[in-house]
């Protein structure tokens, strides 16, 4: 039976003539895609200082498994909000990170190939594309 | 995955504003040196 647990948070925003209620189906989903996305983050900040530190990937390589591991949250995040019915703004997030650690593993891990420098950009624009789509998407606007 | 919980839970997502520019800074160090 899966835990569905909804969120006590209300919150108002500005411009808006009533507050607001947020629901998140299921809460814990939620607030795994928020703990998956900040360990990126912090991952790979790590891995882009480790690069300046030492010049070179090694640090950042090994970083990259951690990184490809939060995958596995990301799917469960990812399909308790499907089995929840939720918007899909609740669930293109994890979604677009899960494309984006399979191309990740594939270019960096299986079928290693250098893509940075020179620039392959039919790799790098998708790439970062995936990456930066996945840590900031589904704006919900007021 | 970072803008959802601008709706839910402004605290938590100032943590993740927080790390987001901690990742953007240490890319742009990166670049700078040649190693991004």
């Amino acid at each position: 039976m899966a835990l569905v647990l909804k969120s006590p948070l209300f919150t108002s925003c500005r411009g808006c003539d009533m507050p607001t209620q947020i629901k998140v189906e299921p809460w814990w989903a939620a607030l795994t895609v928020w703990g998956v996305v900040n360990a990126v983050n912090v991952l790979q900040a790590a891995g882009f200082l480790s690069r300046v530190r030492t010049g070179s990937m090694a640090i950042n390589h090994m970083l990259g498994y951690m990184m490809a591991a939060l995958a596995v949250p990301a799917v469960v995040a990812l399909t308790a909000f499907w089995r929840a019915r939720a918007n899909w703004l609740q669930w293109i997030g994890p979604l677009v990170y899960v494309v984006f650690v399979a191309l990740m593993v594939a270019v960096e891990y299986l079928w290693p190939v250098e893509f940075r420098s020179p620039a392959r950009y039919g790799i790098l624009v998708p790439y970062l594309v995936l990456f930066f789509g996945a840590m900031q998407s589904s704006p919900r606007s007021c | 995955m970072g803008l959802p919980m601008f709706r839910m839970d402004r605290r938590l997502w100032l943590v993740t504003v927080t790390t987001t520019i901690l990742l953007l800074g240490a890319m742009g160090m990166a670049m700078r040196k040649g190693v991004g």
